[in-house]
């Protein structure tokens, strides 16, 4: 399917943000390995922490938020780079935003500034790093319009965000993101604000412009069913961690971690004839304030044991390709996993 | 956009016809009228008071005839380049207020000028670096800039000038050029002088509008399309100016309309205080005679340059903000 040679490395990746009341650590110890010409789902919760380790790969995270801790390395066009290392503010940085690496932004109207004309918008990133002349880089971004499938592009280029629909808006933001060619683009949560038709026709966009372009994208999605078309691979985030790892189909087929069951579970299954009340998870997602001990699923979860409080149980891997952070789902499919083993030794 | 402006034009005429009515209604409303007063005046100096004299004044300046036949008589002869004559000063309304208006001008406009020259970088700056000393610093400045009466700055000023720098900051001229013609001197003297109301009228509205600048800016700092523009590459310079800072000068820019009368009437104070030949003292004495083409011809034409200028900077908003519709 891919050959497999690695884009991007995250590797015990801490995001904390130092507020008045507190320390939130909204991604903790996350590591993620991204391919060439690959897509990787990442699911979970509002909160959970997807927009903001997006925001990380992109070192954008708001202030008072920090990288407390692991590497970000990128393999781009040079030697590889740990981007955690870079000044965030400086130009080694910049040369990858926009241009190795894009991000796609949650809103497609809170994206783009109302006072500008959608071409002048997507421009920016033309100018910024190809340095293209007025008139070169207006046929670029007629050209990335047509792309994105945005019909009459010569009138559109030039009209402002207001006068666009929904559609057509979140394909502009996505002809920004693309418009100077990535080797990554990240998508935050791109079909959520959409109707499900458009939804679907703006997925079908991704699938294609991942083929076109020979790109690689993580697709941040709450959307199950979205995540499912799209990904390659799938993330579950819950709390900050990954809870569960592996291929789209087999995750979403035998899902192992309790967490990712009742997701799964949640979500109404068409010409399901049974009266049965829809499942949900108990309980609220925790107090981001509040420092958790032991494996922060287990006050929600239906198969924790009093020893899930002990310590956080860490991503391992349970089958080939397949990774979850259990103590019970590990047990029983290894035998030998529990809080007690680490605790003795 | 022609269009617009256009129509906007149209509709100050009637704007202008309803202030001048009420405006003139206003100046008429206290008891009595101009000879009234001059009258208590010539009483406090024992002076014999000629009833027939009095009458035959009355006559003559057309008091005795109902208000709405005296306002037709202004309306017609303003329409005619006339503005009436000042009974106080005894000289044509037009020659009395010709230079007050001009150097009531120079000093707001120059104001304005200083207001928004420092009130956006200022703020730009403290917002971008929020919570920090220079923040913390130029936050303290402003609301004591706010809090400052213009005419205890203007005394403080004058009180330190005559004190430390043994200077008399009063008025706008120099004793050797107040009465003298204009001439390229004149001009240099005023320019020594100017910045003295124009830092005692400006410096609340800079205050108010560096906090205004502030703290729009704080609000769009963090909005989504400045994340996108950061994403793209751009440099935080300039991503700021073309992004977010151009959408917090929006208030300000319709704030212009605002800022002219304000500065206008602000100024009566300073002017009294600082003895400038502007139009506020000149105003204020001719509404307590009731000298009414006088006060009349004042208010007309400011409320003239009021609607004006919000006639200019709603069509300066129309242009920075392509979300507003001319229809």
């Amino acid at each position: 399917m891919n050959d497999r040679s690695t884009l991007l490395e995250i590797r015990n990746l801490d995001v904390s943000f130092f507020l008045d009341e507190g320390t939130v650590e909204a991604v903790q110890d996350v590591s993620l390995e991204i391919y060439h010409h690959y897509t990787l789902g990442i699911v979970g919760e509002s909160g959970c922490g997807k927009s903001v380790l997006s925001q990380a790969i992109m070192r954008i995270v708001p202030p008072p938020g920090k990288i407390c801790a692991g590497q970000i390395i990128f393999h781009g066009d040079s030697a590889p780079t740990d981007l955690v290392t870079l000044d965030g503010k400086g130009k080694s940085i910049r040369k990858i935003r926009g241009k190795e690496i894009a991000l796609i932004l949650q809103e497609p109207m809170a994206a783009l500034s109302p006072l500008y004309t959608i071409g002048n918008q997507i421009r920016d990133a033309l100018v910024q790093h190809h340095k293209l002349s007025g008139r070169e880089a207006r046929e670029r971004v007629l050209d990335i319009l047509s792309e994105v499938g945005i019909p009459k592009p010569e009138v559109r280029i030039d009209q402002y965000p207001f006068e666009l629909s929904g559609g057509l808006r979140q394909r502009a933001v996505i002809a920004m993101a693309i418009v100077c060619r990535p080797q990554l683009l990240i998508a935050d949560e791109p079909t959520t604000a959409l109707d499900v038709t458009i939804q679907a026709q703006i997925l079908s966009l991704f699938k294609r412009l991942k083929e076109t372009l020979n790109i690689s994208i993580i697709f941040i999605s709450h959307d199950l069913a979205v995540i499912s078309e799209i990904a390659d691979e799938v993330a579950v985030m819950y709390n900050g961690r990954i809870v569960e790892q592996g291929p789209a189909d087999k995750v979403f087929s035998e899902p192992l971690h309790p967490y990712t069951v009742g997701l799964i579970e949640s979500v109404p299954k068409l010409g399901d004839a049974s009266k049965e009340r829809l499942s949900a998870i108990k309980g609220n997602v925790p107090d981001p304030f509040m420092r958790m001990k032991g494996c922060s699923f287990h006050p929600r979860c239906p198969i924790g044991r009093d020893d899930c409080t002990m310590e956080n149980p860490k991503l391992t891997n349970v089958l080939p390709e397949r990774a979850v952070a259990c103590f019970v789902v590990e047990q029983e499919m290894t035998g030998t996993a529990g809080p007690q083993q680490n605790a003795v030794e | 956009m022609i269009n617009y402006i256009i129509r906007r034009i149209f509709y100050m005429i009637p704007t202008l016809i309803i202030i001048s009515m009420i405006s003139f209604a206003v100046i008429q409303l206290p008891p009595g009228d101009y000879l009234t007063t001059k009258i208590a005046q010539l009483q406090a100096q024992d002076e014999l008071i000629n009833v027939d004299l009095i009458e035959a004044l009355r006559e003559e300046y057309g008091l005795d005839q109902p208000i709405y036949v005296q306002y037709g008589k202004w309306v017609w002869n303003i329409l005619h380049g006339d503005f009436g004559y000042s009974w106080e000063w005894q000289r044509p309304v037009e020659e009395v207020i010709g230079e007050r208006i001009l150097l009531t001008a120079i000093i707001s406009f120059t104001a304005m000028f200083m207001i928004y020259l420092l009130a956006i970088p200022v703020g730009i700056f403290s917002a971008t670096h929020k919570y920090s000393v220079a923040d913390y610093l130029i936050t303290i400045v402003a609301f004591v800039g706010l809090a400052l009466p213009n005419f205890l700055l203007a005394l403080l000023l004058l009180f330190i000038g005559y004190v430390v720098f043994d200077v008399s900051l009063v008025g706008l001229f120099s004793s050797e050029f107040a009465n003298a013609p204009w001439s390229v001197a004149k001009v240099g003297d005023l320019l020594k002088h100017l910045w003295i109301p124009v830092i005692v009228v400006g410096t609340t509205s800079t205050a108010g509008r560096l906090r205004v600048m502030r703290g729009n800016l704080l609000d769009e700092l963090n909005k989504p399309y400045v994340m996108a523009a950061r994403a793209k590459g751009l440099s935080e310079v300039k991503l700021l100016l073309k992004y977010p800072v151009r959408m917090a000068l929006n208030p300000l820019i319709s704030g212009l309309s605002i800022l002219l009368p304000q500065m206008i009437s602000g100024a009566t104070i300073t002017a009294v205080v600082l003895g400038l030949p502007t139009t506020g003292p000149m105003l204020l004495g001719a509404l307590r005679s009731q000298d009414v083409y006088l006060a009349g011809a004042f208010i007309l034409l400011l409320c003239t340059l009021t609607v004006i200028s919000t006639l200019l900077s709603d069509i300066l908003l129309a242009w920075s903000d392509p979300r507003i519709q001319y229809e």
